[in-house]
C-alpha cells in the first residue's frame, strides 16, 4: 500500500524532471549538454540549481530538502531522456547521475557549519582533502551458476550509501536454495569504484584558537580520484546518517557522510566575494573630490607603522601592479614592480612585508636562506625510496601572479641569486638538471628587505656601496629605498607616544573570552563565488573603527583609514582595471627619463641609489599605471605619471651624508631643483609638485628618511659614469684633433649653417684627408672633447655649433 | 547544604534532564565543588559509571561532532510497547534486546562536541599534591557501591595487556616514543597502540590522565590549549573501547583501524564524561580562591622580600639577576596588537658556573619548579633537539592532533638548559625545532603542522634559558651572571639553607604572589613626559641606536617592576628602577666579566 504510494509520487516527480531536461521547445541548454554527456562517454550530467529554479522553483525546494528521493525521480528521468536520445548507449550503461552546481544559499556550508539539521539535505561543503582511501571495488551486481541445475541467477547488492532503501547482506552465495553449489561468473558480475575522503575546514575559516573539523565524503563511480590530498575543493553531495552500530549494542550515536554527487576544485585566488555594492563603493570613494585614493590607500596600508609613507605608497603600487604586457612575438614586459627596502636593523622593514602578507591575496614569505634545499626558484629532487626525479617549486613559483617577500636578501646563496635574475624579469623559472627540463611560470612581484652591506647603513659612503649587490640584480628592482633611523626629538616622541598608547591600551575583548564570529553559513551564497566576506553595505564599516586609545589623538575625524578588509576588496578590484596610457602622460614620462639618465652627469650632490637604465622607463610606467589603477580610471594621465616621477624621485637620490646640521627634505628638495635648473628640458612639473606635496601631505617631513641629512657630493657616482662612457670609445691625439678641428671649421664656414648632420660631416672630412680617414670613433671622441670645450654639442647625429 | 552535596552524588543523567535549568542553578550555588569527585585526584576505578564526576585539564584535540539522538522512540518486541529514551549524556542506547530502535518517526537528532581534555601539561608536584589533599575523597574507597561498578581486576586486565604488548614494542623502536605503533601482522586480531599514543601527552615521561569530553553546549566557545574545569556524568563502560569493535558491518568504512581504536581508548585509561558544565580557567593554582586587587598589592612587597632573598642566594649573591628572575616568573602576555605580541618576557641568564657545578641549571630549576604551578625543564641537548617532537602535528591516519612539547597551557614556564648542549650536528628535525622555539621566544606563536598547511596558535609560555655564553636562541633580556666568590665556594651549603628557609609558610607566601600578579590589573597613566623625555634623550645620547622596540621592553620591565612592588601604575620611581637595572645589565653585557 504505502510502497504502492512511494512509488506513484516517484513517477510524477520522474515526469517533472523529464520536463525540465527535454528543453528542446525553449533554449535547449540540456538537451545539448546531455547529447554532449553522451558523446563524450559520460555518465554524469551537471545541473545548474538556478536553471531548474527558473523552471520548477517547487523542485529545487523539496531536492534541497529531501534529496533523497528527488535525486532517484531525477536520475531515473535522466535514463529516461538518454534513451529516447540514444537508447543503444542508455542500455550500456547500468546509472546514470545528476551533479549540482549554483547557489545553494544556506546550503552552502563549511564542515564546521554542517550540523544535524541539514541530514538528508543537498549541500555544499568546502574544504581542504586530507585523506583518501584507495579506490577499492564494490560489487553491484553478482551472476551465479549453478552447475547441478544449470541455472543462473543474478543477485544485486545496495548499501547504505545508495539510494536503495534497504541494504542487502554483502555476502556471495554460495549455494542455492536446494544446497546446489554455485559458481560465480566473474566475467559477468559488475563492480563499480568506490573511494572515501576526509574533508577538513579550511584553515583561514576556522575560528581563531579551534581546530579546524572534518566531514566524511563517499564517491562513486566517475568521481574516484578527482582529488587528491592537499587539494581545495567544493563537494556537493547528499548528507545522510548512518546508525552506527557498536559491538553487540547500539551506541546512541550515529555517523554521518556525505555522499558526493559533484567535486569541483577550488582556486586559492577566488576567496574574495565583491558585490556590486562594493564596486559602487569603490567607485564612489574614488571619485570623490575631496580624497586623493593613493594617499588615503597609503595610509591606511600597514597603519601601526609610524611614518615611511613614500615606501608605504610604493607597496601599494606594487599590490596593484602595472600592466603586463605579451608581445606578438611571445616577448612578454612585465608589470610586476619589485620593491627592495635596504636599511638599518629595526626600521619595521620585516614588519611592513608581514603586512604585505596580510594584504595581499597570494603572498608568500621567505627569508634569502630558505631552509630547504629548493630556495626560492626550484629544485630537482630525488625521492629517497623510489629513486624518481621530482621537480620541487620554490617560493617564487609558488607566488605566480603572486607578491614574494623575502627577507635577509642580502643573506641569498649565490645559487639562487643568479636564478633569481631571470625569474624577475622573464618571469619564469627554466630547470635543466638531472635530465629533466623544464620552464615554471613564477610571475611574482618581489618586495625584498636586505641589511647594509656594513651592517648599518654608513652615510659617508655613497648608496651603491652600501647596498652591495651587483648593477644587474639592482637594475630590476623598480624602486630601491633606504630606511634609516636617525634620531630626531619631534621624531622620536611621536614614538615613544606610540609605544605608550599601546601599552596603555586594553583590548576590550581580550579580557573575557570573546564570542568569536563563526558558523557562516549564511555568507555563501553560491558554489561560483564561494567566499565568507560579509556583506558591507553600510558605509562606515569601510573605516577603520577610531579608538582614541589605540591611535591617539593626532588623527582627527579627517584622517579616517579603511580598514584592512576594505582595502582588500579596493584592491582586488583595482587590480583589474586596465588603464591606457595617454599621449600627455608618455610624454611627461619620456622627458622625466631623459632627463634621470641625464642626471648621471649633471647632478653633484646626490648619489643614486640604482642605475637608469631603460628598465627606469618601464618602471615610470608601471608606476604611472598602478597610481591610474588607484583611482579606478581608463587613463594613466599626466597626474599618474608624476606621482610616479615623485616615487622614482624619491626611491632613486639618495643625498650621501654630511656631517653638518641635518637639513630638511624641503632643502634637499631645493637643492635638487637648483641643479636641475640650468637643464632646458625640465619639465615644469617638478618645482609644482613639489609645493603640491608639500600642502597634500603633512607627514612627508615626519618620516625619517626624509629628515635625512644632505651631504658631500656624489663623486664617486660621477667618475664611475664617466668613465663608463669614455671606456666604450677611442681616443683621439691631439694632431689628429687640431687637423678634425680646422677641417670642421672649415666646413661650417662653407656650409654657412650652425648644424650639421654628422654623416655631412664625416664624408666632408674623410674627403679633406683621404690619405689618412678618421674613422668614426675617432670622429666622436674628437667631437667629444669638443663638447667638453664647450665648441660645439651634439644631439641625434646633427652636430650644433656653439 | 549536606543535602546538596548529596543531591549531587546520587543524580543520574535522567534526573539531571527532568530539570536541567534547577540543578544547573543549584551547582553554581554550591560554594565549592570539593564534594564533586575530581577525576584527577581519585583513582578512575573508585568512580563509578553514571555519576556526576570533575575534571580539570587543558583542550588537547578537538574532534568532529557528534551526532546523537536526543530522543527516540523503541518498541518492544515482547510487551508492543512504545517508550521514548533519550541519548543524552550517555554513551549507549540502554536499548534491551527486544527493543527496536523506530528510525523514522519521533527521532530528534542533537549534536555534541567531543574534545581530547588532558590533565594540565607541566603541573608541578607541589601544586597536584594540594590539590589532592583538597579534592581526595576517601569515602569511595571504601564505599559498597551496588551501582554498575566496573570490576577492577577485569579492567586491570585489558590495561595490562595493552601496557604489555606496548612494552614490547618499546624495545622494538625505541626513541619515536609517541609515535603509532601497531603490529605489522594485520591478521592479528587486535591491533594494539601503545598507552602513550592513546595519553597523547605533550611532555614526555611525565605520568597523565586524559578524558574525552562532551560537550552539548556550544557556546563555550572553547579554545585549543584552554585551561577548563568540566563537571559532568562519568562513562565508562568497557564495551565502548575501540578494540571491541564488529569490523563486519555493511557501512562504508572511512576510517582506519587506528583511527577508530585511537579514538575508542579503552575507558579504563580515558574515561568518557559528558558535560553539564564548563568552566574556563584562569589560573590552577590551589591556593589561590579569589583575586582582590587590594589585598594583593598590599601583601606583594612582604612576599617579593622572601622570593628575592632566595633567589639572590641561589643565584650566588647576584641580586640584579634576581630581580629579572622575578619579572620573568610574574610575566605573562597583555596585548597582542596586529603583529606585536606585548608583555613576554624572554629571559636568558648566562655565564652559569658550570664549570664548578655541571647541574647547576637544573639545581636552579628545582627549586623554580616549587614556585610556580606549571613548569618544564627541557635540556637542550643535540640529542634532544634532533628526536623530540616539539611542534603538534596532525595526524590524519589517526585523525588526531598528535601533541608536542610545545603544547602547553597558559603561563607555564618552560626552562630551557642550554649548559647541556655539546657540539654535534643538527639534522632537518633539530633546524626545525630551534627554529620553532625561536619563533615561540620572539612571536609566542606556535606553529601547529597540519600536513597540508601550517596554522599558528598563540601561546603564552615563559621561557627561562640558561647558558653558558649568549644563547644561539634570541631572548628579550639577557643578563650575565655575576656570582659572588663567596658563595661560588659554599653553593651546596646554600641550596641546603635555601630549602630550610623556605618553609611552607612563606612558600605559600611565594606561590600566591606569583600567580595573583598575573591576574591584577595595570595602567600606565596619560600623563608621562618621563618616559618620552627619556627616550629621546635615550637616542640622542647612546652610540648605539635605540628603537621603539627598546622602549616597548623598557614598558614591559617597567610594568613587571611596578607591579612586582606593589602599585598597579606606573610611577617615576619604578621607572628609575627600571633603567638602572636596564643600565646595569647592559653595561655588564658590554665588559665581559672573566670567565669562571
Amino acid at each position: 500500500m504505502e510502497e504502492g504510494d512511494f512509488d506513484q509520487r516517484l513517477r510524477d516527480l520522474q515526469r517533472e524532471y523529464l520536463e525540465f531536461l527535454d528543453d528542446e521547445e525553449d533554449q535547449s541548454v540540456y538537451t545539448e549538454k546531455v547529447k554532449q554527456m553522451v558523446s563524450e562517454n559520460s555518465k554524469r550530467l551537471v545541473v545548474n540549481i538556478n536553471d531548474l529554479r527558473r523552471k520548477n522553483p517547487e523542485r529545487v525546494k523539496s531536492l534541497l530538502e529531501n534529496s533523497f528521493e528527488e535525486l532517484i525521480a531525477f536520475q531515473r528521468a535522466l535514463k529516461e531522456y538518454v534513451s529516447s536520445i540514444d537508447p543503444s548507449y542508455a542500455k550500456a550503461q547500468e546509472e546514470f547521475f545528476v551533479a549540482f552546481s549554483g547557489s545553494f544559499g544556506t546550503k552552502h556550508v563549511t564542515p564546521r557549519s554542517l550540523t544535524s539539521s541539514y541530514l538528508g539535505n543537498l549541500i555544499c561543503v568546502e574544504g581542504i582533502v586530507t585523506r583518501v582511501s584507495l579506490v577499492r571495488p564494490k560489487v553491484v551486481r553478482s551472476v551465479h551458476y549453478c552447475p547441478a541445475t544449470k541455472k543462473v541467477m543474478e543477485r544485486k547488492y545496495t548499501d547504505l550509501t545508495s539510494f536503495e532503501a534497504f541494504p542487502t547482506s554483502a555476502i556471495y552465495p554460495t549455494k542455492d536454495d536446494e544446497g546446489n553449489p554455485l559458481e560465480t561468473e566473474y566475467g559477468l558480475s559488475r563492480y563499480k569504484d568506490h573511494q572515501t575522503l576526509t574533508v577538513q575546514e579550511m584553515p583561514e575559516r576556522a575560528p581563531a584558537g579551534q581546530l579546524p573539523r572534518s566531514v566524511d565524503v563517499v564517491c562513486d563511480d566517475d568521481l574516484v580520484d578527482k582529488c587528491k590530498p592537499g587539494d581545495r575543493v567544493q563537494i556537493v553531495g547528499n548528507y545522510r546518517c548512518l546508525p552506527s552500530k557498536q559491538g553487540s549494542f547500539t551506541a546512541g550515536t550515529f555517523r554521518t557522510v556525505l555522499i558526493a554527487n559533484n567535486i569541483t576544485q577550488i582556486n586559492k585566488d577566488m576567496n574574495l566575494n565583491i558585490t556590486i555594492e562594493d564596486i559602487k563603493l569603490c567607485k564612489r570613494l574614488a571619485k570623490k573630490s575631496n580624497t586623493d585614493m593613493f594617499e588615503l590607500l597609503g595610509k591606511s596600508l600597514a597603519p601601526s607603522i609610524h611614518g615611511h609613507d613614500f615606501i608605504k605608497k610604493a607597496i601599494l603600487c606594487q599590490l596593484l601592479g602595472g600592466m603586463e604586457k605579451i608581445l606578438p612575438n611571445g616577448t612578454r614586459l612585465r608589470g610586476d614592480i619589485n620593491i627592495l627596502l635596504i636599511g638599518d636593523p629595526s626600521v619595521a622593514k620585516s614588519q611592513l612585508l608581514r603586512y604585505v602578507l596580510m594584504t595581499a591575496p597570494r603572498a608568500i614569505t621567505t627569508t634569502g636562506r630558505g631552509s630547504s634545499g629548493v630556495g626560492l626558484t626550484a629544485a630537482v629532487t630525488t625521492d629517497p625510496e623510489t629513486g624518481d626525479r621530482r621537480l620541487e617549486a620554490g617560493a617564487m613559483v609558488l607566488a605566480d601572479r603572486g607578491v614574494v617577500c623575502i627577507d635577509e636578501f642580502d643573506k641569498m646563496s649565490d645559487i639562487d641569486r643568479t636564478a633569481i635574475h631571470e625569474v624577475m624579469e622573464q618571469g619564469r623559472v627554466t630547470i635543466a638538471k638531472a635530465g629533466v627540463h623544464a620552464a615554471l611560470n613564477a610571475r611574482c612581484a618581489v618586495l625584498a628587505a636586505a641589511n647594509p652591506v656594513y651592517g648599518r647603513y654608513d652615510q659617508y659612503k655613497t648608496p651603491m656601496e652600501n647596498i652591495g649587490l651587483q648593477d644587474s640584480l639592482l637594475s630590476r628592482f623598480d624602486l630601491l629605498f633606504v630606511m634609516l633611523d636617525i634620531a630626531d626629538a619631534d621624531h622620536d616622541n611621536m614614538i615613544s607616544e606610540h609605544v605608550l598608547r599601546m601599552h596603555r591600551y586594553r583590548n576590550p575583548k581580550e579580557q573575557d573570552g570573546e564570542v568569536l564570529p563563526m558558523g557562516s553559513s549564511v555568507e555563501m551564497l553560491s558554489t561560483e563565488n564561494p567566499d565568507n566576506d560579509e556583506v558591507e553595505d553600510t558605509k562606515d564599516s569601510i573605516y577603520e573603527k577610531y579608538d582614541p586609545l589605540l591611535h591617539g589623538n593626532l588623527r582627527n575625524k579627517k584622517d579616517q583609514i579603511l580598514s584592512t578588509k576594505f582595502m582588500r576588496k579596493f584592491i582586488h578590484i583595482a587590480k583589474l582595471m586596465k588603464p591606457k596610457l595617454t599621449q600627455e602622460a608618455s610624454d611627461v614620462i619620456a622627458d622625466e627619463y631623459a632627463r634621470l639618465r641625464n642626471q648621471d652627469m649633471m647632478e653633484s650632490d646626490v648619489a643614486r641609489t640604482q642605475p637608469v637604465t631603460a628598465r627606469t622607463l618601464e618602471t615610470l610606467i608601471r608606476l604611472a599605471t598602478a597610481h591610474a589603477k588607484c583611482r579606478l580610471s581608463f587613463t594613466v594621465s599626466e597626474a599618474d605619471a608624476l606621482a610616479a616621477i615623485d616615487l622614482v624621485h624619491y626611491a632613486y637620490f639618495k643625498k650621501v651624508l654630511t656631517k653638518e646640521k641635518r637639513r630638511k627634505r624641503r632643502a634637499s628638495s631645493g637643492d635638487e631643483g637648483n641643479t636641475s635648473e640650468n637643464e632646458q628640458t625640465q619639465p615644469r612639473a617638478k618645482k609644482t609638485k613639489r609645493t603640491e606635496g608639500e600642502a597634500q601631505d603633512p607627514y612627508d617631513f615626519s618620516s625619517d628618511e626624509e629628515a635625512e641629512p644632505v651631504l658631500r657630493a656624489a663623486h664617486s657616482a660621477q667618475p664611475e659614469s664617466s668613465t663608463r662612457v669614455t671606456r666604450s670609445q677611442k681616443t683621439i691625439d691631439n694632431t689628429r684633433l687640431t687637423q678634425f678641428k680646422s677641417a670642421l671649421q672649415q666646413l661650417y664656414r662653407e656650409e654657412r649653417a650652425n648644424s650639421l648632420p654628422l654623416a655631412r660631416i664625416t664624408s666632408y672630412i674623410n674627403e679633406k684627408y683621404s690619405h689618412e680617414t678618421f674613422d668614426s670613433g675617432e670622429i666622436h671622441a674628437a667631437l667629444e672633447r669638443m663638447t667638453q670645450d664647450n665648441q660645439v654639442m651634439m644631439a641625434d647625429d646633427i652636430v650644433f655649433l656653439i | 547544604m549536606h543535602n546538596f552535596c548529596q543531591d549531587f552524588e546520587t543524580v543520574t543523567p535522567e534526573l539531571w534532564m527532568a530539570n536541567e535549568e534547577a540543578w544547573k542553578e543549584k551547582l553554581l550555588k554550591l560554594p565549592n565543588w570539593n564534594k564533586i569527585p575530581l577525576v584527577n585526584s581519585n583513582a578512575s576505578h573508585n568512580l563509578s559509571d553514571g555519576k556526576l564526576v570533575r575534571f580539570r585539564g587543558m583542550v588537547q584535540d578537538m574532534h568532529n561532532t557528534e551526532f546523537y539522538f536526543e530522543h527516540f522512540e523503541v518498541f518492544n518486541t515482547v510487551t508492543n510497547e512504545t517508550k521514548i529514551k533519550t541519548g543524552k549524556y550517555t554513551d549507549t542506547a540502554h536499548i534491551q534486546e527486544n527493543e527496536r530502535i523506530n528510525y523514522t518517526e519521533n527521532l530528534k537528532s542533537g549534536q555534541r562536541q567531543t574534545m581530547v581534555i588532558i590533565s594540565l601539561p607541566g603541573y608541578n608536584e607541589w601544586a597536584q599534591k594540594l590539590e589532592d589533599e583538597q579534592n581526595h575523597l576517601k569515602h569511595l574507597e571504601d564505599q559498597p557501591n551496588t551501582s554498575r561498578r566496573l570490576e577492577p581486576t577485569k579492567l586491570k586486565r585489558t590495561y595490562d595487556e595493552t601496557e604489555e604488548s606496548s612494552d614490547v614494542m618499546e624495545v622494538e623502536n625505541e626513541g619515536s616514543s609517541k609515535e603509532r605503533r601497531t603490529k605489522e601482522d594485520l591478521n592479528e586480531p587486535s591491533n594494539v597502540v601503545s598507552r602513550e599514543h592513546l595519553l597523547n601527552f605533550p611532555l614526555p615521561d611525565v605520568a597523565s590522565k586524559s578524558c574525552i569530553v562532551k560537550i552539548y553546549d556550544e557556546n563555550d566557545n572553547l579554545k585549543l590549549n584552554d585551561m577548563i574545569e568540566v563537571i559532568g556524568f562519568l562513562s565508562v563502560d568497557p564495551a565502548l573501547s575501540g578494540e571491541f569493535q564488529d569490523k563486519n558491518s555493511l557501512e562504508p568504512v572511512s576510517e582506519t583501524e587506528v583511527e577508530i581504536i585511537t579514538h575508542n581508548p579503552p575507558p579504563s585509561l580515558v574515561p568518557r564524561l559528558h558535560a553539564v558544565f564548563v568552566k574556563k580557567l584562569e589560573h590552577c593554582n590551589p591556593l589561590v580562591k579569589e583575586v582582590d586587587q587590594v589585598k594583593i598589592l598590599n601583601e606583594a612587597n612582604i612576599a617579593r622580600e622572601h622570593l628575592l632573598k632566595a633567589l639572590t642566594e641561589l643565584l650566588l649573591g647576584d641580586q640584579l639577576a634576581a630581580e629579572y628572575l622575578i619579572c620573568h616568573l610574574i610575566s605573562s602576555v597583555y596585548l597582542r596588537q596586529d603583529t606585536i605580541t606585548l608583555g613576554q618576557f624572554c629571559l636568558n641568564i648566562s655565564n652559569l658556573p658550570t664549570q664548578k657545578y655541571p647541574n647547576y641549571a637544573k639545581q636552579l630549576y628545582d627549586i623554580i619548579q616549587q614556585f610556580v604551578t606549571k613548569s618544564y625543564y627541557l635540556p637542550l641537548t643535540v640529542d634532544n633537539m634532533n628526536t623530540m617532537a616539539l611542534l603538534p602535528k596532525k595526524d590524519y591516519e589517526c585523525n588526531r592532533l598528535t601533541s608536542g612539547i610545545l603544547q602547553l597551557s597558559k603561563d607555564t614556564h618552560l626552562v630551557l638548559d642550554e649548559t647541556q648542549m655539546q657540539q654535534g650536528r643538527l639534522d632537518a628535525t633539530g633546524v626545525n625545532n630551534i627554529t620553532a622555539l625561536g619563533s615561540l621566544i620572539k612571536t609566542q606563536k606556535v606553529e601547529y603542522d597540519f600536513k597540508y598547511y601550517k596554522m599558528e596558535f598563540d601561546s603564552d609560555i615563559s621561557v627561562l634559558i640558561l647558558s653558558e655564553g649568549k644563547s644561539l636562541l634570541p631572548s628579550d633580556y639577557h643578563v650575565s651572571l655575576r656570582p659572588e666568590k663567596s658563595s661560588l665556594e659554599i653553593f651546596e651549603a646554600i641550596i641546603e639553607a635555601a630549602t630550610y628557609y623556605l618553609k611552607e609558610d612563606i612558600m605559600t607566601t611565594i606561590r600566591t604572589y606569583i600567580t595573583n600578579l598575573k591576574l591584577v590589573k595595570y595602567s600606565i597613566s596619560e600623563d608621562l613626559q618621563f618616559v618620552e623625555d627619556d627616550f629621546i634623550e635615550m637616542r640622542n645620547d647612546s652610540e648605539e641606536p635605540v628603537t621603539a622596540d627598546d622602549l616597548h621592553r623598557l614598558l614591559v620591565l617597567a610594568r613587571l617592576v611596578s607591579l612586582s612592588r606593589g602599585h598597579d601604575a606606573l610611577t617615576e620611581e619604578c621607572w628609575r628602577i627600571t633603567k638602572d637595572m636596564e643600565k646595569n645589565r647592559l653595561s655588564r653585557l658590554k665588559n665581559k666579566p672573566p670567565t669562571l
